[in-house]
């Protein structure tokens, strides 16, 4: 018996595999599934199920996965406990503003050490001719820019970092 | 004309390359370095690198263009659609070249590319237009004044442009300056002029758009209407031909409007004139799109003309068939995008780790994907379309439903299970598509993986832990190595030409 998480939509699900000779056993909560795979060509399977057989394709890159069953694509990543416990835990790396795409930085609408306003406009985006605006997420100081105009950015690359407001009404916020 | 060179990449140049082979041309690809792995170089007899992915280094680029051609020996240049193809300044320089222009003249495409020459033009032929308001170099000020004469909501759109670029729509006057101010740097970044007009926004509307083809000699013949309502951020993503909301009478009408608008033109070879059509069956003039359209080839498939092979014959002097061609069946296209539907559109370009693209009766993809290839940041996020024909609209649409389940492309996220729940919707089923399908039908969407689907997942990954022959190429990772996963709380703000309009 093996845990395989995995993260999709932002979702962290668990599931239980076991192995009974062909048949692989997967627990989610309460529901169980019985499914036979047998592997035709790398990347192709042939998965049978309560009586129907499917046409499985499969393909991945580190951690990121996609497969193709029964006309539909699922994306998906593994996710391994420390990502299960980041998805469930607090939003305490909501700090660190990241591009979600691959993009030219187009615009810088602040810099450093100036305070911003909650949805203020901090830095643009552009991929593929769209425009993506990232914004303050709350009021505070904007730490470090970590991009320039014109610079191409990979997804997930952290653009700024947004301190704490230098006279917090509250409790200090999380690093 | 011998050698074409196609002034542009992805599944055009794909499909423009085969038409060129079917009438015995040779063919000039050209790349930018982040297209230089993709499909269209490979295909093509010659190909030459332009310069960086930049468009302006490369596909906008009309000084390397033309020394393409020249140093190619092509002596006809194709454009495509997007990019220079309504650029009269590169339809000037290839002439002035010497070339073959496989398009409409320069100053035509002037006149008609500028929407407002467009409305002035179609209302003189007694065509009628949108209200709106067209002062050129109009300041934010003057925008502002009209928009509010106009009354709200108001479309905002790029002078020069089409396609869904520098489009916005403007619901609340204290949205308008910031609309504004990003239409017009789009409208620059992708025209080359930030110049913009405003129209009233008719809702609840069909986009309906007629094909023309107009030869040297003063022909000018229809080919039937397209309905290309089903649109995301203004950006269509459905089309099909016959339109369900237009009716003989109708369709007389606007065919015979569209052929008006291009003989007052002075057209040349083939054109699209676009209309909005209200629910009381209303039409109005929207603008020419003086090229090849995306959607073309549901109109190839209910009357057999091939759109790029007639382009080809009329950019070559031959005059057009005196045979208008009947309107048979019924076809649909849809566009795949790289873009994540779950989440606003965004665009999603990336790698194609599998593919596997359907075939068989009544199926046709055009496409510019290839496996192992990455789809580059730098352009439009489409990659390919499933046009589908059958006798009757419903049969189409069964085949559509089943030719989308049957795509495959793993690796960049796409928005191909999107595109089967509008197929699969009742409301499309009945041909109830305005252009607020999307909004109305659709407003919220998760691709919604099924347990089975998750269940495989699992067993898969269990799978190869224990026979890593059986996984995927390259896809294969031990569970203990895992490397940093996205935080889905990572991310804040919102493409601002996002599906919601707030």
């Amino acid at each position: 018996m093996r845990e395989i998480a995995l993260a999709a939509a932002g979702e962290t699900v668990r599931l239980a595999v076991e192995r009974q000779e062909d048949v692989w056993i997967i627990r989610r909560g309460t529901q169980t599934y019985q499914i036979a795979l047998a592997a035709l060509d790398p990347g192709v399977y042939l998965l049978t199920y309560a009586g129907r057989s499917y046409l499985v394709r499969a393909a991945g890159a580190g951690v990121h996965r996609a497969l193709h069953l029964d006309g539909r694509t699922f994306v998906y990543q593994l996710a391994g406990p420390e990502a299960a416990r980041r998805g469930s835990g607090p939003r305490s790396r909501a700090e660190n503003l990241t591009v979600p795409m691959p993009g030219v930085v187009t615009q810088i609408a602040v810099h450093e050490g100036e305070a911003v306003a909650p949805g203020q406009v901090l830095v643009i985006v552009e991929a593929m001719k769209m425009e993506h605006v990232i914004r303050a997420p709350r009021a505070g100081v904007v730490r470090t820019l970590h991009v320039r105009p014109g610079e191409q950015v990979e997804g997930g690359t952290v653009v700024a970092e947004i301190g704490p407001d230098p006279a917090p009404a509250g409790g200090a916020p999380a690093p | 004309m011998r050698t074409v060179l196609i002034a542009n990449r992805g599944e055009i140049a794909v499909r423009v390359i085969r038409a060129c082979r079917e009438l015995a041309l040779r063919t000039v690809a050209v790349y930018s370095e982040a297209d230089a792995d993709a499909l269209h170089p490979r295909l093509a007899d010659t190909r030459v690198l332009l310069g960086p992915a930049a468009p302006r280094e490369s596909y906008l680029n009309i000084g390397r263009l033309i020394d393409a051609a020249r140093g190619s020996g092509a002596d006809a240049v194709h454009p495509g659609y997007g990019f220079l193809s309504e650029s009269p300044e590169f339809a000037a320089a290839v002439r002035d070249a010497g070339l073959i222009w496989i398009g409409p003249p320069s100053d035509v495409i002037a006149r008609l590319g500028d929407k407002r020459a467009a409305r002035g033009l179609a209302e003189r032929a007694g065509v009628p237009v949108v209200p709106g308001f067209d002062a050129p170099d109009a300041s934010d000020a003057v925008l502002t004044a009209a928009a509010r004469r106009l009354g709200l909501p108001v479309m905002i759109k790029a002078a020069a442009g089409g396609g869904g670029r520098g489009m916005r729509l403007v619901e609340r006057a204290e949205e308008l300056l910031q609309a504004l101010a990003a239409a017009h740097r789009e409208a620059r970044a992708a025209f080359g002029s930030g110049a913009l007009l405003l129209e009233r926004y008719l809702p609840e509307i069909h986009h309906v758009e007629v094909q023309v083809l107009a030869d040297e000699h003063g022909g000018v013949s229809t080919l039937g209407e397209r309905d290309c309502s089903v649109q995301r951020r203004h950006q269509k993503i459905i089309e099909e031909a016959p339109s369900p909301c237009v009716n003989p009478a109708l369709r007389a009408q606007i065919t015979a409007a569209a052929a008006a608008v291009a003989r007052a033109a002075g057209y040349v070879n083939a054109g699209t004139v676009e209309f909005l059509v209200d629910a009381a069956g209303q039409f109005y003039f929207l603008e020419v799109n003086t090229r090849l359209q995306v959607e073309h080839p549901v109109t190839e498939a209910v009357t057999g003309v091939d759109l790029v092979k007639a382009q080809l014959r009329i950019a070559s002097g031959a005059p057009l068939d005196p045979e208008p061609a009947p309107v048979r069946g019924h076809a649909i296209e849809c566009r795949v995008y790289a873009e994540d539907p779950a989440d606003g559109f965004v665009p999603s370009p990336g790698p194609v780790w599998a593919l596997d693209e359907p075939a068989g009766p009544g199926i046709r993809i055009d496409s510019g994907l290839r496996t192992g290839w990455r789809v580059p940041v730098a352009y439009d996020p489409l990659l390919a379309k499933v046009i589908v024909w059958d006798r009757t609209r419903p049969e189409a649409v069964a085949r559509m439903a089943e030719a989308l389940r049957r795509y495959v492309i793993l690796g960049c996220t796409t928005n191909l299970n999107f595109l089967e729940d509008v197929v699969g919707h009742e409301a499309f089923v009945r041909g109830d598509t305005t252009t607020r399908f999307l909004e109305q039908h659709l407003p919220s969407w998760g691709p919604g993986a099924s347990g089975l689907q998750v269940a495989a997942a699992a067993a898969l990954e269990a799978l190869f832990d224990e026979q890593p022959g059986a996984a995927p190429p390259g896809g294969r990772v031990a569970i203990a190595d895992r490397a940093e996963i996205r935080d889905p709380w990572d991310t804040t703000g919102r493409w601002r030409m996002g599906a919601r309009h707030a």
